[in-house]
This record gives structure tokens, sequence and C-alpha cells, in this order.
């Protein structure tokens, strides 16, 4: 199963400066950084544990959000793309990327700094990918072969989490797993 | 076998008539993208449905240096005049009278994960919005909401929008009576009603339940409907103070009596007239005198007056009219606890929180408890916790506020302890609702396309700011409201607040700056009673100084129980302008650039983002829409004709000529109702006998086809050349009554 709507969340390191990322995801904008149609920042850092800052895109999103009260990088696929290698590979690569790309950012302070060791796919489509054991025996297949892609012989495990209200989710660790850069470089 | 679409999914759950509604705007989305619906008539369809849009929807969006083109992959595909096909725009969703179940709000948490930007937004009329919705996610969205009994019809466009009401109704201790069901039944007797399609501009009601405390606010209102009680004959008999006229906006007007006793059996039809009033004679070309207001300004009230009761008295009866009256019951709550009594001991933030947030009920041993929610936003998260508190203590037991809050309702106060600790380790705990704390604001810049300052923005610095003085400030200060608004349209409501803010820009060298007006001295008591009066611009970074100022100086200088705008009156416009004028001074841009943009959006500022609103919608007549239906109503004739579906196609097609057939007739005779014979004998009479709807070349040829259709029937059998030609003849009947609305269109009456 090649599922539609992937989202896919890095988790951050440390306690960097959120709101920091306003300009740069507003300069994002400006300067057309992501190979993608970007239209607007929002920020909810007003909210409690949810999206804090938001570059709002047509395809996806790129969300610095706290849900449950770890700070990451989200990455919301939105609308169906054609992506070459599956939705699972495409998400993973644009958040690797992103997250990287947000790394580098010198102007918040302190920055952000993604682990590698740990990962959480979501799947944002009730009807079709419910959060059941069901839905992840169908996209287990793929989803292998996506995180192969990624982390290469580095062993991985796969967990699904939440409850059945939630958005079908699992967690997916990696201990020992190569730095994002190393990631996104065997996915270039 | 799995469902593969949500239509598929829901069938069965969602009400007949609702299901075909939302199948009928699906089938105007893809009419649209075909090119075969009108942008105007799209764009007033879809607001209709709550489908609004958003700024940048017109592909343009400052990026503080320069204009961008937005470049979606729609093209040139439009969702409305100058409103990109692809541009993410906003879903507003009706919660009448706020009323939310925890089943429902497990939907709207669900929809703002999959389709949204994670925010579920209550607005100032207690309505949900979800921002950054794609418009080929609306009827999924839409559908998904009816399958638990809401229905976004008529949340947007030139129609009755959300029915207010205070939140306390039921359980209130100073209402005359519960007006839910009242609020209920004149709000589900309107939608979609007939004498409801026609107006200039929107329509909003609300309703109180006693007239001196603040919760309705029917003062600026189109209909204002507060509870009232008499006696006759040593009987107690029910009715409303019965207002209307009021609104805020650019030109703030408070409602004006109409009746001092509108019996409740006389709520719906009177509101008919009224509706029926404004439909015909309100303003239709100036889109900034069209609401209800400036038509009563026009006329007079004992005119207008006269005019309804002239209506009122030529409406076709309705058994709905009273129906409802015979179990006022059905909208009340049952709680599923008993009443319990307050425990001892509490902590002081517990404390501090009861004392701002809870207030007792009715209902001994029971209490309402209100979630201050940050600018009205909460998350899947928090919403899907709310709504399993929520189901411990009533079938419905929330309310969203105008204040952009929600209420619990059926609380047993003993249980208030463990329902504050579960609200703070969400992040919904904290005291000071209705405070100085607890700001109101509209969506601003952030999403509004007509936006000129950051709303929510100064809202979020000024909470920021508030939040931990809320202990130490005096209890004056914090008793103060604050109200936001993006604009001068008012969506914020500032003028009802002590201190108020409506967004503008002001030119500095040739540089914009984003400033607030402040108003200063309206009353939120008394049904939002007095309005307050504009001092003067304030640049948007120093209002949080002048926020400041003004609260210690009525602290030091009020009187023993004066109130804000009694202190505003009595120490005068120019004292305020006064200590306001020290904060105007703006430095230049060399100096410090930050003046140069707006609270939370570091983009340099810029008007050039400003777009045309769609509040006011499109002005799309009953007819238009009638014949948009009925052309709509060919093309499925074809589709059921292609699945060799011959009698429903036929079928189809005759209704499609009997849907433009009244929508013409109607214009001539109000009160025409959906009977086949009386449309088609109307039609006849008004239009075909009078040669108005005679072809110039073809004469009565194309009248022709609806009447034999008629005569053969609906159980008429058919072959497939019969049912093609049917649908041809539909197709030309409706374009002919296209061309008989455009001959004769701005002479019907």
């Amino acid at each position: 199963m090649q599922p539609e709507k992937v989202q896919v969340k890095i988790f951050s390191k440390g306690t960097p400066d959120v709101p920091g990322y306003v300009p740069v995801f507003q300069r994002w904008i400006r300067e057309h950084v992501l190979d993608e149609l970007l239209i607007d920042v929002v920020d909810y850092s007003h909210v409690a544990d949810g999206p804090e800052v938001t570059l709002i895109g047509h395809e996806s999103d790129y969300v610095l959000d706290r849900a449950r009260g770890k700070l990451g990088l989200l990455y919301a696929s939105k609308r169906a793309s054609d992506p070459k290698h599956g939705a699972f590979l495409d998400a993973i690569k644009r958040a690797l990327h992103a997250a990287v790309l947000l790394e580098k950012e010198s102007g918040p302070n302190p920055p952000l700094a993604f682990g590698s060791d740990k990962i959480v796919v979501r799947i944002a489509d009730r009807l079709n990918a419910p959060n059941s054991d069901t839905t992840l025996e169908k996209v287990t297949p793929a989803l292998r072969e996506s995180l192969s892609q990624v982390y290469g012989a580095t062993p991985f495990t796969l967990t699904r989490i939440g409850s059945p209200r939630d958005l079908f989710g699992v967690e997916i660790s990696a201990p020992g797993a190569a730095p994002l850069g190393e990631l996104l470089a065997r996915l270039a | 076998m799995s469902a593969t679409s949500w239509k598929q999914a829901l069938i069965g759950k969602i009400r007949e008539d609702w299901a075909r509604e939302i199948d009928i705007y699906e089938t105007q989305i893809e009419l649209r993208k075909k090119g075969k619906l009108e942008e105007k008539i799209f764009a007033e369809t879809r607001l209709r449905r709550g489908v609004y849009g958003q700024r940048y929807d017109n592909g343009q969006r400052h990026d503080g240096e320069n204009s961008q083109t937005l470049t979606y992959p729609c093209g040139e595909l439009t969702k409305g005049p100058m409103t990109v096909w692809d541009a993410p725009g906003m879903q507003r969703i009706k919660l009448p009278m706020g009323r939310v179940t925890a089943d429902q709000l497990d939907v709207l948490c669900d929809l703002a994960e999959e389709y949204s930007d994670q925010i579920l937004h209550v607005t100032t009329r207690q309505d949900i919005q979800l921002h950054f919705v794609h418009i080929e996610d609306t009827p999924d969205l839409m559908r998904r909401l009816a399958a638990v009994g809401i229905t976004t019809r008529e949340a947007c466009g030139n129609s009755v929008r959300n029915t207010t009401s205070c939140p306390y109704s039921g359980v209130c201790n100073t209402e005359s009576f519960d007006v839910t069901p009242y609020a209920h039944a004149l709000t589900f007797f309107l939608l979609g009603h007939d004498d409801t399609q026609d107006f200039g501009r929107k329509f909003k009601i609300a309703f109180s339940g006693c007239k001196d405390n603040a919760c309705g606010l029917t003062n600026f209102h189109d209909l204002g409907c507060i509870a009232k009680l008499r006696e006759v004959n040593g009987k107690p008999e029910r009715g409303f103070e019965y207002y209307v006229g009021g609104g805020l906006g650019s030109v703030p007007q408070s409602a004006q009596l109409f009746d001092e006793f509108l019996p409740e059996a006389e709520l719906l039809p009177m509101t008919q007239a009224i509706c029926r009033v404004f439909a015909r004679l309100g303003e239709k070309e100036n889109r900034a005198r069209a609401r209800i207001k400036f038509l009563l300004k026009k006329l007079g009230m004992e005119e207008f007056r006269r005019l309804v009761l002239e209506e009122r008295a030529l409406l076709r009866p309705d058994p709905r009219w009273t129906s409802y009256l015979q179990d006022l019951s059905h909208t009340d709550e049952k709680p599923l606890l008993a009443p319990s009594e307050a425990s001892k001991t509490a902590s002081d933030g517990f404390k501090r929180w009861q004392l701002s947030n809870v207030q007792p009920q009715r209902q001994k041993g029971y209490v309402t408890a209100k979630v201050t929610l940050p600018l009205g936003d909460f998350t899947p998260s928090q919403g899907r916790k709310i709504a399993d508190l929520a189901r411990r203590y009533a079938e419905v037991s929330l309310r969203t506020t105008v204040e952009q809050n929600l209420l619990f309702r059926w609380v047993p106060e003993g249980d208030l302890p463990a329902l504050f600790t579960e609200l703070a380790a969400m992040g919904l705990g904290d005291a000071g609702a209705d405070t100085i704390s607890d700001i109101t604001a509209c969506p601003g810049t952030d999403t509004c396309k007509l936006g000129i300052s950051s709303s929510r923005g100064l809202a979020g610095e000024l909470r920021k700011r508030l939040l931990p003085l809320q202990e130490s400030l005096d209890p004056a200060a914090s008793a103060l409201h604050i109200k936001c608004s993006g604009c001068f349209n008012s969506c914020g409501q500032h003028h009802v607040a002590d201190l108020g803010f409506l967004g503008v820009s002001r030119n500095v060298s040739g540089r914009r700056v984003p400033h607030f007006q402040l108003v200063v001295g309206g009353e939120i008591e008394g049904n939002g009673r007095s309005y307050g009066l504009a001092i003067g611009a304030i640049p948007s970074k120093r209002v949080p100084d002048v926020v400041q100022r003004l609260t210690d100086t009525f602290v030091k200088d009020k009187q023993p129980n004066e109130s804000f705008a009694k202190f505003v009156e009595r120490i005068g416009k120019k004292a305020i302008k006064k200590i306001v004028d020290e904060y105007t001074q703006v430095p230049s841009y060399e100096q410090d650039r930050s003046y140069y943009s707006d609270w939370g959006d570091p983009r340099e500022y810029t008007i050039g983002d400003l777009g045309v609103g769609e509040c006011a919608g499109e002005v799309v007549s009953f007819t238009q829409f009638g014949l948009a239906a009925s052309e709509r109503e060919v093309f499925e004739a074809q589709v059921l004709l292609d699945e060799g579906k011959l009698g429903e196609a036929a079928n189809r097609a005759y209704s499609a000529m009997l849907q433009a057939a009244r929508s013409l007739a109607r214009q001539k005779n109000p009160n025409l109702g959906e009977d086949p014979s009386e449309v088609v004998n109307e039609f006849k009479t008004n239009l075909v006998d009078t040669k108005e709807f005679w072809d110039p070349f073809a004469g009565a040829k194309f009248a022709q086809y609806l009447f034999r259709a008629h005569s053969e029937g609906a159980s008429a059998s058919h072959t497939p050349e019969s049912a093609h030609q049917l649908i041809e003849e539909a197709q030309l009947f409706v374009d002919a009554a296209h061309q008989a609305y455009s001959r004769i269109g701005t002479s019907l009456p």
C-alpha cells in the first residue's frame, strides 16, 4: 500500500528557539528554498502541545510541532504529488531535507538539532488507513522497503502507536543511525 | 469490502436531504472545473456552504520585499472572482447556539488533522473555523460533519448566518426562560428557506435569556430576541423583546425595538416576514449599505413595521411556525452525574480558576466551567480530551462562546477539582476567562483577505504580557475587556469592549506602519448596550504600553464602583487622547525598524496583500440560483442516462424544468410552494399566458416541453431515445428560462 497524505516527524534535541524560525520560514518562501510551492507561515506558539510554527505549502506543510510534548519537525504531505519512489520515501526524503536545512540556520538561538535514531510516520487518512494492525500489515512492506534505503544496514523496528481515534502512526526506532545529512545523502 | 470514499462509507448515516445537498455541491465543483458553471454563481454557491476565501487566494503574496506570484498547479481555474482554485481557503462550520456534542467534537478534530492545519478555531459567532483547506476536500469534510448532525449550509454568503445565543441558556440564574428551543426552531426553519435566499447581505440573529447581562449581545444583531415573560389573566406567557437592525462594522448601529413583546407563536412567522421585506427592499447594488440596518434607517421603524406586518398577513400558514412549541423540552440537556458539593480543600491555582471561570447553575449542585482558549484556538488532541471530559457530564454539555472559549455545563461542583486538573494537564487550565487577559480577536491579517493589521498578533502579545500579571492586577483592571479587529468590519467586536482596537495603517515618510485605532468605553453588559468611541491611531508596537498606561490610570483615578465606560465619560475623550498621544510617535525606519512590521509577522508591513472580501459574497438572486440548479440537474440527467437509468434520467430532466420554472414564477408569487402542479399552473398563468416567457422566435415552444413532461408525469416509461429527447428539451427549456430572465429579470418585482 502506497498511501497519500503521509506525515513524518523527526524529533528535536535540546530546547531551541522555536519562534525564531518564523522569520526563517518567511525567508524560505521569499527565496524559494524548497522545491515546492510555499504559501504562508503561521505562529501557533500560544497553543500547548501542538503545532507551534507552521510553514504552509500547497503540496505539504512543515511544522515545528510539539504534539505530546515532544518537539520535532513534522512534514505533512497534503496533496498527492507524483513521487517517483513512493509516498513513504518521498515524505521521508522531504522531511530529512528540511531538517538538514533547519539545522544549518544560524539565526535562532539556540538552533534546532535533530536526532536520527527515531522518527514517526503517520497517515492522515482515517478512511483508507485507520490506526489498526490491519493497516500496519498493509503498509509494512512498502514502509520497510523505504526505511531500508534510509537506514541501510542499521537495524530498525516498527511499532504502531496511538489509539484507534488517532491517525495511523508508526514509531521507527533505529539506534545508532547515521546523522540526518548522511541519511539524506543515501536518498540522493 | 471496505469503503473507498467517504460518500460510500457514510451511506445511510446522513440525513437524505443533507446528503443530496452535498452531492449537488460536489457536482457543482465538477461543473466549475469543466467551465460549465459561472464563476460568480459558483463563488456564492460555495460561500453558502461555508467555503470561504483566505488571504493570498488571488495568487499574490508580499514577501516583505516584493509581491510574489503563487503559481498553483490549477493554472487559470478559479473558484470565484480573483480567487485561485488551488489556493487554500477557510471552512466555516456553523454550530447553532454554539452547541457541540462530544461526538461532533471528535469529528471536528479528525477534520482539522486530515484537511486543515491541525488547529480548530472558535469564532466570535460561536462557529468553528478550519483554515488552509483545499476546496476539493470540502465535500467529504461536509459529509463527515453531516453524519454527526452538522451542516455548513449558509455559514457564509448573503444568508442567515449562525444563530448565536447566551451559552448559559437553560442553566442561567437570571434568564426569563431557556431560549434554546426557540433559537433552534428558528435556525432550522430559516435554513435554506426560500424567503432567505434573496438577501443583498448577510443576516445575523442572536438570542438572550435576559436583558441586562452581556451574554447574547443582541444589540448589534440584525435580529435580536430577548426572552420575556408577561402575565395574562394570571397565567405566564412567553415572548420576546424583539429588536431589528443592529450591527457593528464601519457604521455601528444599535438595534431598534420592533415589538416589546412578540408572543412565542409569532417568532417564526414574524421573522419570515422580516426576511421577505429585507429580501425585497434591501439594497443589492451598494454592498456597503446592504445590511438591514440601512433599510431600517431609510424607511424608518414605523414604515418598516407596517411593511413587515403587511407581509406577515400575506404569509401562507406553515405548521412549523408553532409545531415545535408542543415540546420545548427536546433541546433540554440531562445531566449524567448527580449533583455534589464543592470540596473544602483546594489548591491556589484551582481557586483562581474557579473564581474567574466557574459559575453556579440554576440547578443546585451544578456549575458551568469555562475553558479559556488562547485566541480561540485548540488542537485536535486537546479537543478529543475535552470531548472525553464532556461525555461525563451531559449528552450535550459543551457550548462555544462569542468570547472564543468553550463552556462545560452540568458539572457537579464536587467534580470541579478533577476537571481543573485534567484541563491543566492538557494546557487549558488558565484562569482569567472574560477578564483583561482573555482577549477576543478576529483572524485579521493572519488569514483574512480584508485584514489591515494583525489582530491575532496583537491579542497574542497582550495575552502573553497580561496573563502573568493576573494575580497582581487590581480587580478593576482585571475585569476590563479587550477586543481586537483587524479592520473596520468589526469581526472582533471591538465596539463593545472597554478597550477596543481596530486595525488601520498609516504612512510614515513613505513607508506603511501598522496601527490600531483605539476605541474606548464600549459596554458589553446589557447585551452590548453601548459602543465605544475612537480616540486615535496608535502604532501596533506601542499598543501594549497604551493598555498598561490606561489601566493604571483607571485604577488610580476611578471612583468607587465606577465602570471603565463611566470613567471615560467622566474624564472625557480629550483626557484619554492626551494620554494616548504620548504613544503615537513613530521613529524613523533607520532608527527602529520594528515599528514597520506587525506583531507575529517579521515581514516588512504592507497593505498590498489586501484582497476583495467575500464576507458580502456575490449578489446572486434566488432565480439565478434556481437556474444554476436546473442546469446542474440537466447534467445529472445526462449522467443517469449514460448509466442506463432511463426513468431516473427522465425524472431528473423534468425536475430541471420544474426548478427553472419555479425560479422564475416565484419572483411573481413569493408564496409559491413546491407542488409540481402548482408550479406549472403559476408558471403558465404568470409567464406563459402573459407571453413573458415566450421566445422572440419560437414563441411558447419551450414552455410546451414542460407542460408535456408534466402531463406525462413521473411514472411515464422511457426508451433511451425518449429519455434522451426529454433531456434535450430540458436543456432547451433551461436555456429559454435564462433568456427570459435576462429579458424580464430586472422588471420583475
